[in-house]
């Protein structure tokens, strides 16, 4: 009679496998959610090249970001403008770039004047024409808005 | 006996499980790198006046003065870069209507990296004599200043200039080490529809 096989002690050659799974879906959660979170103020524009561009490692708390697409739109958001040339989006931003300003409050310049201590970042096409950015440079002025920044693809560190 | 065995159906079999999980990781990490997005610095005017009067008895601090002046002829726009009065160069894009016919053709994309690989000739001061020279007048402007590198630099862009331009100087601007980069109030015509 052939000796039978002894069964492979199962038990002690088993893997706890649980913690490497919840290390596993906190890695996924953390990748989608950082994904997310990073494309919702950006819209898809073609931006420009800059390669003294700054990295952008400490966004100051008070920053909004303002979208320029190729054909003019505003974006600030997810909310469109639409072109702040036309009555309708002038109006629109106007309103909201005051209150986005208001909310953030004032401060004194150097030259006594009040200006808001929000900061605001352009994402512009770099195809646009320059009169759309101007446009919502002019309305930022309204605002008492003067720190702007502008988003480039730093080519040397890319 | 019988115990052991329930606890044999208990079991889950977390293979494939373990599988998928592995696929998304690998997924996401292998996904492309996202182009680094910096950013430039610069000044809006204050009320809206570049040019603010300085108080009496004082005299008006120096400025610098950088301009895009474009003119659109055929296909194509023509942008004159003035530093101090001083030309620097004339760079030509792309007009709107020679870009839309671009975004609309079907190989946009391949199209669409050769106007960004000859930007990047016209543009990147790193490849660009026109902008080298652009840092280097800047540079030079700044030694005589009484305010060095912190004096302010206004730039005026025509309304027509495409958006790349204005990054260009800013660069430039961003390559001479110069703090506080303005912009002008824009002429009345950017309301125009």
């Amino acid at each position: 009679m052939p000796r039978r096989k002894k069964k492979p002690d199962v038990e002690q050659g088993e893997m706890d496998l649980t913690s490497m799974i919840d290390v596993c879906f906190l890695l996924i959660a953390f990748f989608i959610m950082v994904t997310e979170v990073s494309k919702a103020e950006i819209v898809e524009v073609f931006l420009p090249h800059a390669s003294y561009a700054k990295e952008d490692v400490d966004p100051p708390e008070n920053r909004v970001i303002i979208n320029v697409t190729r054909a003019g739109d505003v974006y600030i958001k997810t909310r469109n403008f639409g072109r702040p040339n036309s009555q309708e989006g002038k109006t629109e931003l106007a309103q909201e770039l005051k209150a986005l300003a208001q909310m953030a409050g004032l401060e004194k310049t150097e030259k006594g004047n009040e200006a808001s201590v929000l900061t605001v970042l352009f994402r512009a096409d770099a195809h646009v024409e320059n009169r759309y950015v101007q446009c919502v440079q002019q309305l930022l002025v309204e605002a008492k808005v003067m720190k702007v920044h502008y988003s480039a693809v730093n080519p040397t560190k890319s | 006996m019988s115990k052991e065995v329930d606890q044999e159906e208990t079991n889950l079999d977390m293979t494939s499980m373990i599988d998928v999980v592995f696929l998304l990781i690998i997924f996401f990490i292998l996904m492309p790198p996202k182009e680094m997005e910096g950013q430039l610095q610069s000044y809006l005017p204050e009320d809206g006046k570049s040019d603010t009067p300085p108080p009496p008895n004082e005299d008006p601090p120096p400025k610098f003065h950088l301009d895009l002046i474009s003119a659109v002829q055929g296909e194509e726009v023509l942008t004159e870069i003035v530093f101090n009065g001083q030309k620097v160069c004339t760079l030509s894009s792309l007009s709107i209507d020679a870009l839309d016919r671009i975004y609309n053709s079907p190989d946009k994309a391949q199209r669409l990296a050769q106007e960004a690989d000859r930007d990047a000739k016209l543009l990147d001061p790193l490849q660009s004599a026109d902008m080298k020279r652009l840092i280097q007048l800047m540079t030079d402007a700044a030694i005589g200043a009484p305010d060095g590198k912190e004096t302010d630099v206004i730039i005026n862009a025509a309304h027509n200039v495409p958006f790349k331009l204005i990054l260009a100087v800013l660069n430039a601007g961003a390559g001479a080490e110069f703090e506080n980069l303005k912009f002008a109030s824009p002429s009345v015509d950017i309301w125009n529809e």
